[in-house]
């Protein structure tokens, strides 16, 4: 939990670096690449957490990977984590950065999970619709997952609206388990 | 009422037909870290301390942590079908057992399913683990009595319906035989169409003890009004957390219906352990013996369900008889000193005494009841006046009792006086005493009429002195058991009985 505090704090020093200067989206984009660069390649994350690697080393290493357009409020950030040897926050501050530069822009994600891939006009009409409902500019991602048989999820944020098969035939088991349950007393 | 399979299936299908859904926002979170019988979960910013979480797969949790962007919850199922990345979802209630006459005589988990193979519990109410207890207003002064059956606590330390009576010991000292015994004396009032229903939770203790309490009660047909709530040693630690509250929801039915109920926590010091377990695993800061700084609070909370109501609500009672298990004597450890404090009162039994062949071995100079008093009725009350203090005076003179002759005529009567108290306090194991038999016994010890028959004939004497009051002198008795006052002409009937008894029996 402590790793989640230090992340949150060293986020918001780089969002607003990166607001004062105006390249928020640049900024994201680099921090996505480092992010990218970290799931895809396990020899990379032994390489930056390894212990005996010199600092210098990881420093240079960072660099090479944001590229030399990066903006100068990314190598700076990434040179100082390395510096205060907070090597580990580096996987989760991306999300976190998103996170709060959406909350910037007033922007929502909608993470919908449906069972058949749905048409763009699909995804154009749940977009009003969210748009509408919660009144804030909705990114849709979506995922697809046969097991929820039909219909779908949508997640935003810690909240979720669950009207897929599944979760329906789920909650209708459940309902008649406890009928059945009170049936089988009253007798 | 036999339910047919068509009825079931018709029912469903009504169900089914009928069902319906509305769509709504469900605040979820989803599971950072688990083991270990704790969950740490990310989101559920709804969620309120102690509510009743849903895991996938049907394992439930309780919330007990809510920090900045995390919740630290007790798993009350397997935590190897949980897995990290899971959804939870909070329901926005407090875990609920049921309760009700149904549960009588069955033995059921810490949530209140049955354990026991006897099929399922048909009771349709259900109770929240964690209430409130009584307010002020809602409560009276303890005065009905609640009969253990033994003679040296319906005397010396009277239990009155609504009290807390600690019972605290070493291991191996007669901790639970007390409780047992208690259980089987209801029976009597159980028969009598006036019912002291009884719950017996066991915390932490090994299954075969459990089993034995079971065949116990059963031997003795005190089942029929008992509930057995069982978190033994192998239960995960929340669920050995939870079980005293259950019971407790159990026996508040009794006890808001108007009824009168006693519960039994075998044994406190268990569940402080569960607890501790519990809080380390969530990273509460540890305290004194590593106990969490609400580990007070866990048990007066608990106890203080335990009342006596005013008639205006009913006037049931809720009696309880919390047992601490102590390490080598130690009574100023932490959970001994904090259960004294809430309670209205201890019965120390000691090592010593039962090896030395007192059983019960209650130190009557220790233990107290502080509020059972005004439960006693007026003859016992009058019979045991004096116990105490000859009590008193013979341990005081005990260490002289190996110099025998050199000692003058009255300290000589005191240690003889000291020694028949001492054995006819003595009593076996399941054999309850009515109260007027009790009453009999101690008025003819304290009154000195058997100070010469000799200690080691006590027993015999007890036994065949209460036989032939029942057969000889039953008019004597009837007014004593119906009355319960000691009045001239029974104090003069029990003393020509025992003056008569005593030629017959040498």
């Amino acid at each position: 939990m402590t790793q989640l505090r230090v992340t949150r704090r060293y986020v918001q020093g780089v969002i607003e670096a990166a607001q004062a200067e105006g390249s928020l989206d640049a900024v994201e984009q680099a921090l996505g690449a480092i992010d990218k660069a970290l799931k895809d390649n396990k020899d990379l994350r032994n390489l930056l957490f390894h212990p005996t690697i010199s600092r210098a080393h990881k420093k240079e290493l960072l660099r090479k990977i944001v590229g030399a357009g990066a903006p100068e409020v990314v190598t700076g950030f990434t040179d100082y984590v390395i510096e205060k040897k907070r090597e580990h926050i580096f996987p989760s501050v991306y999300g976190q950065f998103r996170e709060s530069a959406d909350a910037l822009r007033g922007i929502m994600r909608a993470r919908v999970t449906a069972a058949y891939e749905p048409t763009p006009e699909q995804v154009q009409r749940l977009k009003t619709q969210l748009e509408q409902a919660l009144s804030k500019k909705v990114i849709i991602e979506v995922k697809v997952d046969p097991a929820l048989l039909g219909g779908m999820q949508i997640m935003i944020g810690t909240y979720i609206l669950d009207g897929s098969i599944a979760g329906r035939l789920g909650r209708l088991s459940k309902h008649l388990q406890e009928e059945v349950g009170n049936i089988k007393s009253a007798a | 009422m036999e339910l047919r399979a068509e009825e079931i299936t018709s029912v469903i299908r009504r169900e089914i037909t009928d069902y319906q859904e509305q769509l709504k926002m469900e605040s979820v979170g989803t599971v950072l870290t688990v083991g270990d019988c704790v969950a740490r979960i990310y989101g559920l910013e709804k969620c309120k301390s102690s509510e009743l979480l849903e895991f996938e797969g049907g394992v439930n949790g309780i919330a007990l942590n809510l920090e900045e962007d995390s919740v630290g919850a007790v798993l009350l199922g397997e935590s190897r079908k949980i897995k990290e990345g899971q959804i939870v979802r909070s329901t926005g209630q407090i875990i609920s057992v049921p309760v009700g006459d149904a549960m009588l005589g069955r033995v059921v988990n810490a949530l209140g399913q049955p354990i026991d193979g006897k099929g399922p519990i048909a009771t349709d109410k259900l109770r929240p683990i964690e209430i409130n207890a009584p307010n002020v207003v809602g409560r009276q002064p303890v005065k009905e009595p609640l009969q253990t059956g033994i003679k040296a606590i319906d005397s010396m330390i009277p239990i009155g319906r609504g009290q807390r009576e600690l019972i605290i010991g070493d291991r191996q000292t007669g901790k639970t035989a007390i409780c047992i015994d208690t259980i089987i004396n209801q029976k009597k009032e159980f028969d009598a169409g006036n019912p002291v229903y009884c719950i017996y939770v066991a915390i932490g203790q090994k299954q075969s003890t459990v089993l034995r309490v079971v065949e116990t009660l059963e031997k003795y047909d005190a089942m029929k009004f008992t509930i057995i709530v069982s978190a033994s040693a192998s239960d995960a630690a929340p669920l050995q957390y939870i079980a005293p509250y259950s019971g407790t929801a159990m026996g508040e039915e009794f006890r808001d219906t108007g009824r009168h109920a006693l519960i039994i926590y075998d044994d406190l010091w268990k569940h402080a352990v569960a607890y501790r377990q519990v809080s380390l695993l969530l990273r509460r800061p540890p305290g004194r013996e590593a106990f969490p700084g609400d580990i007070f609070n866990l048990h007066s909370r608990l106890l203080e369900r335990s009342a006596k109501l005013s008639d205006k609500l009913g006037g049931g009672s809720l009696t309880a008889l919390p047992i601490v298990e102590t390490q080598a004597g130690d009574f100023s450890a932490y959970i001994p000193t904090n259960v004294i404090s809430i309670t209205d009162g201890q019965i120390y039994l000691q090592s010593e005494l039962f090896y030395a062949g007192v059983r019960p071995a209650i130190n009557a100079g220790l233990s107290v009841s502080r509020v059972g008093g005004n439960a006693q009725s007026k003859a016992m009350k009058k019979v045991a006046g004096s116990l105490r203090l000859d009590l008193a005076q013979f341990r005081e003179l005990e260490a002289f009792t190996k110099f025998g002759s050199e000692l003058d005529k009255s300290t000589q009567a005191q240690i003889n006086r000291g020694q028949r108290l001492i054995e006819i306090l003595k009593q076996g194991q399941y054999e309850p005493f009515a109260t007027e038999n009790q009453i009999a016994i101690i008025f003819a010890a304290g009154q000195g009429l058997i100070d010469d028959i000799p200690v080691a004939r006590m027993k015999a004497f007890e036994k065949e002195f209460l036989l032939y009051l029942r057969t000889s002198c039953s008019g004597v008795m009837e007014t004593l058991r119906t009355k319960k006052e000691l009045t001239s002409d029974v104090s003069e009937g029990l003393r020509a009985a025992c003056e008569a008894f005593k030629k017959e029996f040498k």
